[in-house]
C-alpha cells in the first residue's frame, strides 16, 4: 500500500515537474520572433496626420497616451519615463506617415509594477493596432512581423523602409536582465503595416 | 590704241581674278512672314495642358480650345478656321518655300545627326554667327545650350526633326529673335524648361515642354502646336532675357568647392584633399579663368580611402564637365567619413554677396562688395573664410559682437572688399564655416557692368532644412526663400534642387508675387518647399537664376543633412518574466528537496 502511494506521488511530481517545463517553452517559444510576412494589401493613402497621442492595443488590453522622445547622449532611442506610456521617436515619420515610425514602451519595472508593453511578446501577425493623432484620425496598423535583435545590431531595417508605404514598429526589451549594463539581453521589435480600407 | 589694249587687258586679268576667286557667300536675310508675323502660335489643332500658357500675339487654329483644366491668355486675336487664319498659313508656306528655302547654305554640317550644343565643325563650340546652317539630318541643342553671336539673319534648315535637351537654352547676344528661323521637316520638340528664341516653321508639329520661355513664333499650320504652362512672346527681342554674362569674351571661370562631412569620427579638413583642374593644382573655392570653349574639364583630387567622394553642382559624377564663354561654373566636391553615421549636427550659413555700384557706364572705376554671412542653422559656425575671386583683401568689418571669431547663431558679419574694375566682371565669393566636423559652404555672385548702362541682376537663395539630422529613411523638407537685393525686376525666375525633386523649375504665378507681373521684384520674396527622402548624409545644391537687362544672375545654396542609424532603445526593468523564472526554479528546488527529504524518510 506504501508503495502503491510512493509511486502515486512519484508519477504526480514528475507530471508537474513535465508540465512546468512544457508551459515554459510555451510561454518563452512565443517571442521566437520567427514570424512569416503578412499578406495584407497595405497602401497607405496620402492624408496628412498629426501627432500621435494615444495608443491602443486591444488584443493585449493596452490604452496608453505617448510621449515624445529624441536620442540619448549615446544616440540610441529614448525610452519613456514612466512604465505606462509608450513614446514616440520624433524623429521618425509619424504614425501613418510613409516610412518607419518608431514607437518604443518598457517591459517590467521596479517592484514589479506592470509597464505598457510587458505583454508586447503576446502579439500575433494580422493583429490590430490603433493610433489616435491629435487631429483626431485613428490609424489602423497590422502586425505583419515580430523579431529579436541584439541591442547593439544594426537595426536598418527597424528605422528605415523603402516601399514606399508606413509602417509602426514598437520596440521593447527582453531577454536575460544584465545587472551590469542595466539592460535586456535582447529588443523585441513588432513590425506592423497601415491598413488600409 | 595703246589705252584701248591697257583697258582690254585689265578688263581680262579682271575676268579672270573672278573666275579664280570662290564665290562670295551671300548673307542670309530675313523674310517677310506676312500675315503669319502676327502670330505667336498658328497650327490646324491647338492644344495646352498643365498650368497657365501665355501667348503674346495671335493665335491661329481649325477648331476651338480643347479645354483640359489648364488656363490660357492670348494678347491678339484668335482665329478660329477663318480667312484670317487660312491667310496667314498660305504666307507660312510662302515664307518657307519662297524667303528661307531658296537661300545659300552658309555651313554644311556632315550628313547625320547634329548636336549644336557640342558641334566644333562650324567653328567655335556652342557659338553661332549669323548665317544659314544646313543640318542634313535631325537637329539636337543640348543642355550647354547655343549662343547666337551678333545681329544678322539665322537660318537652321534641318533635313529631320528639331529637338532641345531639358533646361537648354539658346542665348542671344544681339540677334533678334525675328532674325532668327528654324525649318525642320519633321516635328519640333522643345524640353522642358528651356528657353528658345526664334520662328519654328514646322508643319510636321510642334511640341513644347512645360515651363518653356519661348521669345519667337510657333508656325505649324497644317500641323499640332502642343504647349504645357508655357509662354511665348511674337514680338522681335534684340538680347532675349536668356543672354548670359559676357558671352562673346571667349573666356570662362570653374570654381570648384570641397566639403568635408565627419558624421562617423573622422577628422579631415578641406586642405586634406587637394584639388585639381586638368592635373592643375586649385584652392577650393577660388574661381579659375579658362580659355572657352575648350576640351572637357576633369576635377580630380588627392583620394582618402576612409572618405567617400561625390561631384556635385556642374560637374558630372566623373568631375567632368565643358566650359563655354561667360559661364561661371561651380564643381562641388563632397568627402564623407566612411562609416554608420552618427547623429551629429551640421552647421549652416547663409552668404549675400551685393556690389555698389552695380554698374560703371563711364568706364572703369572703384566697385565695394559687400559680403553679409550669417548663421542659419542650430550650431555656432567656427573657421570662417570667404574665399573670393580677384578682390582682395575681404576685410570683416562688424558682426563678430562677441570677439570670439565665431559666427553665432545671433550673429551677421559684414565684409568688404574694394576692387577697381575695367571691364564687366562677375565676382565670386564662397564662405566656409565649420562645426561638429562638417563643413557648411554657400556661395555668393555678383556682376558689375562696366561701360555701359546696363543694371545687373542680383538674386539670392536661402535654403534651410527643417531637420538637420533624421533617422536613415526619414523624411526632410528644404525651405528655400528666394529674393531680389539687387534693383532690376527678374524675369523668368527658376528654383531647383539636383537631390530634390518637385520644384517648379521656372515660376510663374507665385503667391509672393505681389504684384503679379511674374518678376522677382527686391520688395518680394517667393518661397518654396521640397521634401525629400533620405537614406544617407546628403549635401545637396539649391539653385536659383533669374535675369534682367540681358544677363543672368545664379545663386547657389547647399545644405547637409546628416542621416544616422539610432541605436535600439534600452527600456524597462527585470520584469514578471525573469520573476517568473526564478520563482519556477524555486519551486521545482523545493519540490525536489521535499522529494529527496520524503525519500530518505521512506529508506
Amino acid at each position: 500500500m506504501q508503495d502503491v502511494k510512493k509511486k502515486l506521488y512519484k508519477t504526480k511530481l514528475i507530471i508537474l515537474f513535465v508540465g512546468i517545463i512544457f508551459s515554459s517553452v510555451i510561454i518563452y517559444s512565443q517571442v521566437d520572433g520567427k514570424t512569416i510576412e503578412s499578406k495584407q494589401n497595405i497602401n497607405p493613402p496620402d492624408i496628412e496626420v498629426g501627432l500621435p497621442v494615444r495608443l491602443k492595443i486591444p488584443r493585449i488590453k493596452i490604452n496608453s497616451i505617448f510621449e515624445h522622445v529624441g536620442l540619448t547622449p549615446e544616440g540610441a532611442v529614448d525610452s519613456p519615463k514612466g512604465p505606462s506610456n509608450v513614446a514616440y521617436f520624433t524623429d521618425s515619420p509619424r504614425p501613418g506617415e510613409i516610412g518607419s515610425s518608431i514607437i518604443d514602451g518598457h517591459s517590467g519595472w521596479k517592484n514589479n509594477i506592470p509597464a505598457v508593453f510587458d505583454n508586447l511578446y503576446k502579439l500575433r501577425k494580422g493583429d490590430r493596432i490603433y493610433v489616435e493623432d491629435d487631429k483626431g484620425n485613428t490609424i489602423t496598423f497590422i502586425v505583419r512581423e515580430i523579431r529579436k535583435y541584439n541591442p547593439n545590431a544594426d537595426a536598418i531595417d527597424v528605422f528605415s523602409s523603402n516601399d514606399g508605404k508606413a509602417h509602426l514598429n514598437l520596440i521593447t526589451c527582453t531577454g536575460i536582465w544584465n545587472k551590469v549594463k542595466k539592460s535586456r539581453s535582447e529588443r523585441l521589435v513588432v513590425f506592423t503595416d497601415r491598413e488600409i480600407k | 590704241m595703246k589705252t584701248k589694249k591697257l583697258t582690254i587687258s585689265i578688263l581680262a586679268i579682271a575676268l579672270m581674278l573672278s573666275i579664280a576667286a570662290p564665290s562670295p557667300v551671300q548673307a542670309a536675310t530675313t523674310p517677310s512672314l506676312g500675315l503669319a508675323a502676327t502670330f505667336g502660335v498658328l497650327a490646324n489643332t491647338f492644344n495646352y495642358n498643365g498650368g497657365l500658357t501665355a501667348i503674346t500675339g495671335d493665335l491661329g487654329m481649325s477648331a476651338g480650345f480643347p479645354g483640359g483644366g489648364a488656363s490660357l491668355t492670348v494678347s491678339g486675336a484668335t482665329q478660329t478656321n477663318n480667312a484670317a487664319w487660312t491667310a496667314a498659313g498660305i504666307d507660312q508656306n510662302n515664307t518657307l518655300s519662297a524667303g528661307l528655302a531658296p537661300q545659300t547654305c552658309t555651313f554644311t554640317f556632315a550628313n547625320g545627326a547634329v548636336d549644336l550644343a557640342t558641334d566644333t565643325t562650324h567653328g567655335q563650340i556652342g557659338v553661332y554667327a549669323p548665317g544659314v546652317y544646313c543640318i542634313n539630318g535631325a537637329a539636337s541643342v543640348g543642355t550647354a545650350g547655343i549662343y547666337l553671336n551678333g545681329a544678322g539673319t539665322y537660318i537652321f534648315r534641318i533635313v529631320g526633326a528639331l529637338n532641345t535637351a531639358n533646361n537648354s537654352n539658346i542665348y542671344s547676344a544681339g540677334a533678334s529673335s525675328c532674325d532668327v528661323f528654324w525649318t525642320p521637316t519633321q516635328a519640333t520638340t522643345l524640353g522642358a524648361n528651356t528657353s528658345f528664341i526664334g520662328n519654328v516653321i514646322d508643319a510636321a508639329g510642334i511640341t513644347v515642354g512645360s515651363t518653356t520661355s519661348w521669345i519667337g513664333r510657333a508656325l505649324a499650320y497644317g500641323g499640332t502646336v502642343t504647349m504645357d504652362t508655357d509662354t511665348i512672346t511674337s514680338t522681335c527681342t534684340t538680347g532675349t532675357a536668356v543672354a548670359p554674362a559676357l558671352p562673346s569674351q571667349g573666356r570662362g571661370t570653374i570654381n570648384v568647392v570641397k566639403t568635408v562631412i565627419n558624421d562617423n569620427g573622422g577628422t579631415k579638413t578641406v586642405a586634406d584633399f587637394p584639388l585639381f583642374i586638368n592635373g592643375s593644382l586649385v584652392v577650393s573655392g577660388a574661381t579659375n579663368t579658362y580659355n572657352a570653349p575648350g576640351l572637357v574639364f576633369t576635377v580630380t583630387e588627392t583620394n582618402n580611402t576612409n572618405y567617400t567622394r561625390t561631384f556635385s553642382g556642374d560637374c558630372d559624377v566623373n568631375g567632368q564637365l565643358n566650359l563655354i564663354p561667360g559661364q561661371n561654373k561651380f564643381c562641388i566636391v563632397t568627402n564623407n567619413d566612411i562609416g554608420a553615421p552618427v547623429a551629429v549636427v551640421p552647421p549652416l550659413i547663409d552668404l549675400v554677396k551685393t556690389a555698389y555700384p552695380l554698374s560703371l557706364p563711364a568706364g572703369p572705376g572703384t566697385v565695394v562688395y559687400t559680403y553679409t554671412l550669417r548663421n542659419i542653422g542650430t550650431v555656432p559656425a567656427t573657421n570662417i573664410t570667404i574665399v573670393g575671386d580677384t578682390c582682395s583683401p575681404i576685410i570683416l568689418a562688424s558682426g563678430d559682437t562677441n570677439s570670439n571669431a565665431r559666427l553665432d547663431l545671433n550673429e551677421t558679419w559684414i565684409n568688404t572688399c574694394t576692387q577697381v574694375l575695367s571691364s564687366t566682371h562677375t565676382n565670386t565669393a564662397v564662405a566656409t564655416g565649420w562645426a561638429n566636423g562638417i563643413s557648411a559652404t554657400d556661395i555668393a555672385s555678383a556682376t558689375v557692368v562696366v561701360g555701359a548702362p546696363v543694371v545687373p541682376p542680383l538674386i539670392h537663395v536661402v535654403k534651410r532644412p527643417n531637420l538637420f539630422t533624421i533617422p536613415v529613411g526619414g523624411a526632410v523638407t528644404y525651405n528655400y526663400t528666394v529674393t531680389n537685393p539687387g534693383t532690376a525686376p527678374l524675369s523668368d525666375v527658376s528654383i531647383t534642387d539636383d537631390k530634390c525633386t518637385g520644384l517648379p523649375n521656372r515660376v510663374i504665378g507665385h503667391p509672393g508675387d505681389l504684384n503679379k507681373n511674374n518678376l522677382l521684384e527686391s520688395n518680394e520674396t517667393w518661397s518654396f518647399t521640397c521634401k525629400s527622402r533620405l537614406y544617407t548624409t546628403t549635401t545637396n545644391i539649391g539653385t536659383a537664376r533669374g535675369y534682367a537687362n540681358g544677363l543672368m544672375a545664379t545663386d547657389l545654396a547647399l545644405a547637409t543633412v546628416v542621416v544616422y542609424i539610432p541605436k535600439l532603445p534600452t527600456t524597462g526593468f527585470p520584469t514578471k518574466e525573469t520573476d517568473t523564472m526564478i520563482v519556477v526554479a524555486s519551486i521545482v528546488i523545493v519540490l525536489l528537496a521535499f522529494y529527496a527529504r520524503r525519500k530518505k524518510e521512506i529508506v
